[in-house]
């Protein structure tokens, strides 16, 4: 057995990449550190009893956001900020209880049908609003959204002055889902709290599971948002509707809105007389209709349902890849992937995670274990640019300019600098582009700090990891290698031109699918060969540099690290990319430690569900675009300049925040 | 461990209750159907049966869409309940439970 080595060698691997040829050169000195741009982690997706999550409003806040233990048992996971993302449609559940099944003292299912005219937490709500069919039972969640969701959300922002946002996860037309937030006229910090309603309008308009035809009356009980599309919510007319949907944020809410496309591959691929996934068409459609507002993709959340049938990401194997890879959907997944083919064209296209809590499976909400989902911020971590005056909008603008990264299982903290630059000392960061002459020698840096301690309830060593005979326990996170990945950039493709559109596939198939094959590892560090400081806490602070020549055409350059090494039988392949997650449930957890709730083969337990979420960690930061001077820019360079015009002279809304 | 007893509290979605609507998505009617035919395989397991116990909370979880509509939700949690049973893939070992905290504690 060997344990996981912390040499302090720096380096870099050696090895050609495309636009930017050839490779080379380390730096022995420990980098200056960008501390000017800490980052603070959040959540956008996530459910509670409004709609088909297990744990009440307010419930999800105060684990999410708040510090040590729960008052009522179980531990609080102290995001910096949170934004509820809970389904469009309706809902039959008060919300302001948590269901009998997250076993919370005093906690018992509770419908709104019981509960009209009643004062609970202060928001009495008198009636279920909108079309009603005969013995009404549910709320829509436009009213929802704006009685009862907002005003919790107030009140908890206040308690614990943290930047708390009410969003949507958006039951698309035509689609499966997305992630949606309208920050305008949200302020819970002031004293009169402002108010979701652009939020509710987007809701009640363009979800497919709202039918409702009124949505709120004015004193003359005629409606307010009137001309909603209550017909085409399915297959390529939903597209239409679902393009629309963006437009509509792009064109009212340009820089205090976000649609992100989540889980995108569940469903499997589009289906033109359903609703099902997302194409490449799909998101390239969703970034035209709304440059500033739809860009980027969120990966599956429900990260602890991976059993010995598959599952992890709630993902069957009718899903476009068939399974998650090392946690991931296979369009952020693989090397030349989806994601690829969109960083090809030059788009700003950026990565996201969520936690898309719901419930804790066999688990009540207190208990450690899951063999569902994680609470926000237990296991996902989505990391956006931290400012002193910290509020919603930062979030909005982090998420936009591509300046943010996601993690799994705390694999690393906040602090991430990954940033390249050419001869001068300006340094391009994620989702920024380098300008670079051809032949130039382009540094770049990663640091990343390893924290010393998860939120994994089990010490117990790795059993993915035993395979390779190293010895690390659950709770102690680590990094094996980090992945600098390099693809070409070929420029934008209009609508209807060859290539715009690319056929897709359900299941395993769906992963054989190449967008970009000029995408490569262009090169792997591992963690021995960099540069690493045990710190007091007992964390490890990483960092290398490395060099790339630059070529004579436009690139871009992502990251993603991980705890597995290479070819680690069963999780990853001969060049280090995951395989799918099924396969780690081919592994035994033979320690005397593995817990009772492990799928069982012939009575010897599996690596599934929160063990397999723990085995199998990943980060991924976004790209760093690059191109010769003198080229055209790219794309993601014109919509940050339009993003930046829009923003000039602009009022921002949602200004308020809470001082850091 | 203690068996979940699910409340059977009513269900109650705006959409149609057809069997299958006419654009071919599940109704409430084909929801309530697996629900039932799954929770039927699971009572023929012991009480205190693990996989029992996993399909139960599949079952709640598959009323929970239903409430809200989501009927191709339910019928997916109706389905895993199902597979569950079918597998058994949960066995405990003897003395072995599972960490479940009662709501009472």
């Amino acid at each position: 057995m060997r344990t996981r080595a912390k040499a302090t060698i720096l380096l870099t691997a050696a090895s050609a990449s495309l636009g930017l040829v050839n490779a080379a050169s380390a730096d022995e000195g420990r980098p200056d550190r960008n501390d000017a741009n800490p980052y603070v982690a959040g959540d956008m997706h996530n459910h509670n009893t409004c709609t088909d999550g297990s744990v009440s409003v307010g419930y999800s806040i105060d684990r999410s956001v708040g510090q040590g233990a729960a008052a009522a048992g179980g531990e609080n996971f102290d995001l910096d900020w949170f934004t509820l993302g809970n389904h469009g449609g309706s809902g039959n559940r008060d919300c302001r209880f948590s269901d009998s099944s997250a076993k919370i003292p005093g906690e018992t299912t509770t419908l709104w049908a019981t509960t009209l005219g009643q004062t609970i937490d202060g928001i009495t709500i008198t009636k279920l609003e909108g079309t009603q069919p005969a013995s009404p039972t549910n709320m829509w969640r436009w009213q929802n959204i704006q009685q009862v969701e907002y005003p919790i959300l107030v009140g908890r922002a206040q308690q614990y002055r943290k930047v708390l946002v009410e969003g949507l996860e958006w039951i698309v037309p035509g689609h499966e889902h997305t992630d949606v937030a309208v920050i305008t006229g949200q302020h819970p910090q002031r004293g009169d709290g402002g108010n979701a309603d652009n939020m509710a309008q987007f809701e009640f308009r363009f979800d497919r599971a709202d039918n409702d035809a009124i949505g709120p009356v004015d004193a003359n009980n005629m409606p307010v948002w009137t001309g909603k599309d209550n017909v085409n919510n399915s297959g390529t007319a939903g597209h239409q509707k679902a393009v629309s949907g963006v437009q509509w944020l792009q064109a009212n809410f340009p820089l205090q809105s976000y649609a992100i496309p989540t889980h995108t591959e569940r469903a499997g691929p589009f289906n033109p007389a359903g609703s099902n996934g997302y194409n490449i068409e799909h998101f390239r459609d969703f970034n035209n209709a709304g440059p500033t507002v739809a860009f980027g993709i969120e990966s599956p959340g429900h990260f602890a349902q991976g059993s010995i049938n598959g599952g992890s990401g709630s993902y069957t194997p009718n899903a476009v890849g068939g399974g998650t890879y090392g946690l991931q959907g296979i369009y952020t997944a693989k090397v030349g992937g989806l994601w690829d083919g969109l960083l090809g064209e030059g788009r700003n296209s950026f990565i996201f995670v969520s936690s898309d809590w719901h419930n804790r499976g066999a688990g009540g909400a207190r208990d450690s274990f899951t063999t569902s989902d994680f609470i926000p911020g237990e296991y996902t971590r989505l990391y956006v640019p931290g400012q002193e005056h910290f509020r919603a909008q930062s979030i909005v603008d982090g998420m936009r300019s591509g300046n943010s990264y996601s993690v799994n299982g705390d694999i690393i903290g906040p602090d991430l600098v990954f940033r390249a630059k050419g001869r001068g000392e300006d340094w391009k960061g994620m989702g920024e582009t380098l300008v670079v002459r051809p032949g130039e020698r382009i540094t770049v840096q990663m640091q990343m700090t390893i924290p010393a301690r998860n939120n994994s309830p089990y010490k117990f060593n790795n059993p993915l990891l035993l395979q390779d005979g190293i010895q690390q326990p659950l709770n102690e996170p680590s990094v094996d290698h980090v992945d600098l990945i390099m693809g070409q950039v070929t420029g934008v493709i209009q609508p209807g031109a060859p290539g715009y559109a690319v056929p897709n596939a359900a299941g395993v198939a769906g992963a054989a699918v190449v967008y970009n094959p000029s995408t490569v590892i262009a090169q792997q560090v591992l963690t021995k060969d960099m540069k690493a400081w045990v710190q007091k806490d007992g964390s490890i602070s990483l960092t290398f540099q490395t060099s790339f020549v630059a070529g004579k055409t436009p690139a871009y350059l992502r990251a993603r690290g991980t705890n597995i090494p290479v070819a680690t039988p069963n999780v990853t392949d001969s060049a280090g990319s995951p395989l799918v997650d099924k396969n780690n449930s081919l592994v035994d957890c033979a320690d005397p430690a593995c817990p009772a709730h492990l799928d069982t083969v012939n009575g010897v337990k599996k690596v599934t569900y929160d063990v397999l979420a723990y085995s199998n960690l990943w980060f991924y930061a976004n790209p760093i675009f690059m191109r010769p001077d003198g080229s055209p820019k790219l794309l993601v360079e014109k919509n940050a300049e339009l993003a930046a015009r829009l923003a000039n002279g602009h009022d921002h809304d949602g200004y308020f925040g809470w001082n850091k | 461990m203690k068996v979940l007893l699910l409340a059977c509290w009513i269900v109650g979605g705006l959409a149609g209750t057809a069997a299958v609507a006419n654009d071919g998505e599940p109704t409430q009617a084909s929801c309530l159907a697996s629900v039932a035919a799954a929770r039927e395989l699971a009572e023929r397991l012991p009480a205190g049966d693990a996989s029992r116990y996993f399909a139960e909370r599949d079952l709640q979880q598959a009323l929970t869409e239903a409430g809200n509509g989501e009927f191709d939700d339910c019928l997916e949690w109706a389905e895993q309940a199902t597979v569950e049973i079918k597998e058994h893939r949960h066995t405990l070992k003897p003395g072995e439970t599972l960490n479940v905290r009662p709501a009472e504690e």
